[in-house]
């Protein structure tokens, strides 16, 4: 098996918006083997949300409309478990310790290797397979 | 046991502080995140590779265009730190550059070419505007900044006036700037129009 791709396709939202950046994350998540749908704004992400079915969300804390924090409240809502991970740049120790007090299984500290975030989707991709 | 260091001691390791911490911040929000993306797209190629398959075009392109950013945003830094020639027009073309980052929060005017002949006096004009200018965008926040250039008199006056916040005259002018226009006889004053906060250095020439 190629290395890094995904044992268990899954469906993941990426919150982003630094296009570059996403772009880069989609070519490599789909290039994974996972499905990926895409929002550059906390608006957009409430609203793609509830209508792709997504098992993994991928959402950076600093967007031009709001914080990722304040996505929780839509993953929560969700009528299966989602496998929240935020993602923030420079100087993040307290977002790291806030993004996991309201919920989200994962903090990736800005710039990640591919490494980082291959072992990120291995764990959300078991613990979604237990709850299955 | 700590030594109390004098007052402006004290200013200035904290000034350097300051200083290199952002230079942490930009290194790593800018260029670290660019050869992120970067890495992620070769892992992406690298894979097709092994794989025995065609490397899309449209990825590579994408590398490319991956490189080429990180190769600015790092030409770019260097320029600000070590800005190559300000004396005659140089000052009006680095002050140019400086407020074209990042795009379409700042201005900057210069109704007539101002030429600065003293290397010291230029550098210090520039190095004023620039903490004034990282202040206002990155600590203030503040949405829109013009930054203009004149000269009369035999004077030279910077002025940085920003939109979208309020702040205290102690907040958008660094000590250190305030020392570097005292060290050339010139001065340094904040006041407010509006909803504008306006710095004014004037140093003579």
């Amino acid at each position: 098996m190629e290395k890094g791709l995904a044992t268990r396709p899954l469906r993941i939202l990426i919150v982003e918006n630094h296009r570059d950046t996403l772009q880069s994350l989609k070519l490599y998540l789909e290039d994974s083997g996972h499905e990926v749908f895409t929002s550059m704004s906390l608006n957009e992400a409430k609203a793609v949300l509830p209508t792709c079915d997504c098992g993994v969300v991928i959402c950076d804390i600093g967007l031009p409309d709001g914080t990722g924090w304040d996505l929780m409240e839509t993953i929560k809502s969700a009528p299966h478990p989602i496998f929240a991970v935020a993602m923030s740049g420079f100087g993040t120790n307290a977002d790291s310790t806030r993004s996991r007090a309201i919920g989200f299984r994962h903090h990736l500290l800005k710039p990640f290797k591919a490494a980082e975030l291959d072992g990120v989707l291995d764990k959300a991709s078991e613990e979604l397979q237990v709850r299955d | 046991m700590a030594t109390i260091l004098p007052h402006e001691d004290a200013l200035f390791i904290e000034a350097l502080e300051n200083q290199l911490r952002s230079i942490g911040a930009e290194l790593h929000d800018g260029v670290c995140q660019t050869l992120a993306g970067t890495g992620l797209l070769i892992q992406t190629l690298l894979r097709s590779a092994e794989a025995g398959r065609p490397l899309p075009a449209e990825q590579v392109q994408l590398l490319k265009k991956s490189i080429e950013e990180a190769i600015d945003q790092l030409r770019a830094m260097s320029h600000r730190f070590d800005p190559a020639r300000l004396e005659g027009p140089g000052l009006m073309t680095s002050l140019q550059e400086l407020t074209g980052t990042p795009a379409g929060r700042g201005e900057f005017q210069c109704e007539k070419p101002v030429f600065v002949a003293d290397q010291q006096i230029a550098l210090a004009v520039y190095r004023i505007a620039q903490e004034c200018w990282q202040r206002a965008l990155g600590d203030l926040n503040a949405e829109q900044v013009r930054l203009s250039l004149s000269q009369e008199a035999g004077v030279i006056e910077l002025a940085l006036s920003c939109r979208g916040t309020t702040p205290n005259s102690h907040e958008l002018v660094t000590e250190i700037a305030q020392h570097r226009a005292r060290v050339l006889n010139g001065e340094i004053n904040v006041s407010r129009e509006g909803g504008a906060v306006t710095m004014r250095c004037r140093i003579p020439l």
